[in-house]
């Protein structure tokens, strides 16, 4: 397990450090120190994201420190940004625990010329270098990919979501645009809103089945459903493999969802990758905190980060990958 | 009058208010039921009428019960509960967390009971003896059991795979009861909650403990003058409360398997929802058990026949709200007649 760790970790690591630390011949002053703040501090989500940005800090020798709140506090966030910026360290990677409330602080650290990005969740209308993170659509697209090579045009797919997010409309966009390219005698069936509520996704989920038994695949457009669309598929005996299996996609790295992909209950899930999004948002903080001969275009004083958000990607884990193993190990921190 | 009079312990006394119980809310409730069972069964009979179908809406609305009567009791004392739902959820993570650490399952299932209870006795003493208002009390609470729960997980499922099998299997346990060519499987959470509903709504008829809680809704002070102790009842209603809560904690984090600080969201809305529908009063006084197990199987229906029907996901939501308000709507016009 601890192997399958490691290699997770060296394949999502090497990848993103060849191509700025291979072209970067000179090491970071060894006092440099960056910042990452997050709320729901401990979680293993967050926790694998910072365990990307430590350890691309030690390739450069630079260190870290993870602060922000073990809840959803975004003024807490805030005020992590605020010490932060204080403390005067070279770079902050933070994860909007609410886009408005972070707007400020995060205005203020580039004033101070202190490198400010978002990962994992934006603040789109703050003057953050750039976000890094799963880009919604692509990763819809990759559900939906997947979703066509397992049923092919024989997909009749329910959806189960929180109506009128954008970041869920992106993902079902994606979902449906790859569906129709790809297999085009699939359907999306219907849709069914779970309010968000994992309690509340196993009756929406049920009622959809019995109305629609056509349904052969739950597409869960967020992370809480999928236990309940599991429990659906469960009430009304189409949870077993045969040709009435209603296969469940789901959108969670959690470990019970982990362990129930391995197990084969659910068909698939749509994993993001968290450490790379630590090892992306310290090399880009490096390189705005390192102006070269030419000073950014869009952000004069810093030095150069992409203008276009940076997608991290998503793999789709089904029974027997490898990454299932290390993911259900996460870092100790 | 006749229906305030119908959900206060004079309508249970073995005289002519009984038929007026019958024929008061409740009555109406029944048949607002029945009404959409049929019109579902009409334009749905391939779906809406089968047995898994129904199992599932009944079997599934057993969470929503238990937390409307919890909601039922502390509006009879002229209180409110908003953190029923936070609470659930602190109740839940303390159990899973203590059987992921090997804890053996009674202990995990006292020290939720504890927590639990703990929430309701401090809801109870600030309302009841601080002299707090209920709302302001109870929307602390909601806030800060949830964030406990929160800080406590980081936002995760606490899985519990090494808890004892029978834990994890009895929130989905059925009940085999043959129907001539198979069985159909009754589950046990159904069971269970409609047990609660009896037993409840006969204490509430028959013990005179509880019988007090109406006077104590009705007037405090002539409650008061009466000699019952009303602050001692009005923690007793809370305490009750976080007992239906915990039910409820134990029951979710078996069936899923799972504990998890955002169990509940929305559920006190839900809750009181039922709660008013069924005959409970915001001006206290008023409540019946029976009342809010029809509220919530109408809110329940009315939910699987949103999806039935292929109602607009967007309205689902605002569908709970409008019930609420038409019902807070009604219980004002009563109690200004009442008043008048």
């Amino acid at each position: 397990m601890q192997s399958s760790r490691r290699g997770f970790v060296a394949l999502a690591a090497s990848s993103a450090l060849a191509s700025v630390v291979s072209t970067t011949a000179r090491a970071a002053d060894p006092k440099e120190h960056y910042g990452m703040v997050v709320f729901l501090k401990g979680s293993e989500f967050f926790n694998w994201a910072y365990a990307g940005f430590q350890d691309a800090a030690a390739t450069v020798g630079a260190t870290t420190e993870l602060q922000g709140p073990a809840d959803w506090d975004a003024s807490a966030e805030a005020r992590a940004v605020d010490q932060l910026v204080a403390k005067g360290v070279k770079g902050i990677a933070v994860t909007a625990g609410d886009a408005d409330t972070l707007i400020a602080s995060i205005n203020a650290g580039l004033k101070a010329k202190v490198p400010v990005l978002c990962f994992d969740s934006d603040s789109p209308k703050s003057n953050r270098l750039l976000f890094v993170g799963t880009n919604n659509y692509n990763a819809g697209v990759a559900a939906g990919t997947a979703v066509a090579k397992l049923l092919g045009d024989k997909a009749r797919i329910g959806i189960s979501r929180i109506p009128g997010l954008d970041s869920i409309n992106h993902r079902v966009a994606g979902f449906t645009d790859a569906l129709k390219k790809l297999a085009p005698g699939a359907q999306i069936i219907t849709e069914v809103n779970d309010e968000g509520d994992l309690q509340k996704a196993e009756p929406v989920n049920t009622a959809m089945l019995q109305a629609h038994p056509e349904i052969n695949v739950i597409f869960c457009g967020h992370g809480n459903p999928a236990t309940g669309a599991l429990a659906a598929t469960r009430n009304v005996g189409r949870d077993k493999e045969g040709p009435t299996k209603v296969y469940v996609v789901a959108w969670a790295i959690d470990v019970p969802i982990l362990q129930g992909v391995e197990k084969g209950d659910y068909g698939m899930t749509v994993a993001q990758n968290p450490y790379m999004m630590g090892v992306q948002s310290f090399l880009e903080l490096w390189s705005a905190s390192h102006p070269t001969q030419f000073d950014s275009m869009t952000n004069p004083g810093f030095g150069h980060v992409p203008t276009a958000d940076l997608d991290t990607g998503v793999k789709m884990l089904v029974k027997g990958d490898p990454a299932i193993k290390a993911l259900m190990t996460p870092p100790k921190l | 009058m006749m229906t305030h009079a119908a959900n206060s312990p004079d309508a249970t006394k073995p005289t002519g208010r009984r038929f007026a119980a019958l024929s008061s809310r409740q009555f109406l409730l029944v048949l607002i039921n029945v009404a959409i069972f049929l019109v579902l069964t009409i334009l749905r009979p391939d779906a809406f009428p089968s047995w898994t179908n129904l199992k599932a809406v009944l079997s599934l609305m057993s969470y929503d019960l238990l937390i409307a009567i919890a909601m039922t009791i502390v509006l009879i004392v002229r209180g409110i509960d908003l953190s029923v739902g936070s609470v659930l959820a602190l109740a839940s993570v303390t159990m899973a967390l203590l059987l992921r650490a090997d804890a053996s399952v009674p202990v995990a299932l006292l020290a939720g009971l504890g927590v639990a209870l703990l929430c309701g006795l401090t809801n109870g003493l600030l309302v009841g003896v601080v002299g707090i208002l209920p709302f302001l009390v109870t929307l602390g609470m909601m806030s800060v059991a949830r964030g406990i729960a929160t800080v406590l997980t980081t936002g995760q499922y606490i899985s519990f795979p090494n808890a004892p099998a029978w834990f994890t299997l009895f929130g989905r346990y059925e009940l085999q009861i043959p129907n001539g060519s198979g069985f159909y499987g009754v589950p046990v959470t159904l069971i269970i909650g409609l047990t609660l509903v009896v037993v409840t709504s006969l204490l509430f008829s028959r013990w005179t403990a509880l019988r007090s809680f109406f006077f104590v809704g009705e007037s405090t002070e002539a409650a008061r003058l009466s000699g019952i102790k009303v602050t001692r009842l009005t923690v007793a209603a809370y305490l009750l409360a976080a007992l239906f809560v915990w039910f409820t904690a134990v029951l979710l984090t078996s069936a899923n398997k799972i504990g998890y600080a955002n169990y509940g969201i929305g559920a006190e809305m839900r809750a009181l929802a039922a709660a008013v529908v069924g005959g409970a009063s915001l001006a206290g006084g008023a409540g019946n058990i029976f009342g809010t197990f029809l509220g919530v199987l109408m809110l329940a229906l009315i939910g699987n026949g949103f999806v039935m029907l292929n109602g607009n996901p967007n309205w689902q939501q605002a569908s709970v709200g409008i019930v609420l308000l038409v019902a807070v709507g009604v219980d004002a016009l009563r109690t200004y007649r009442d008043r008048r």
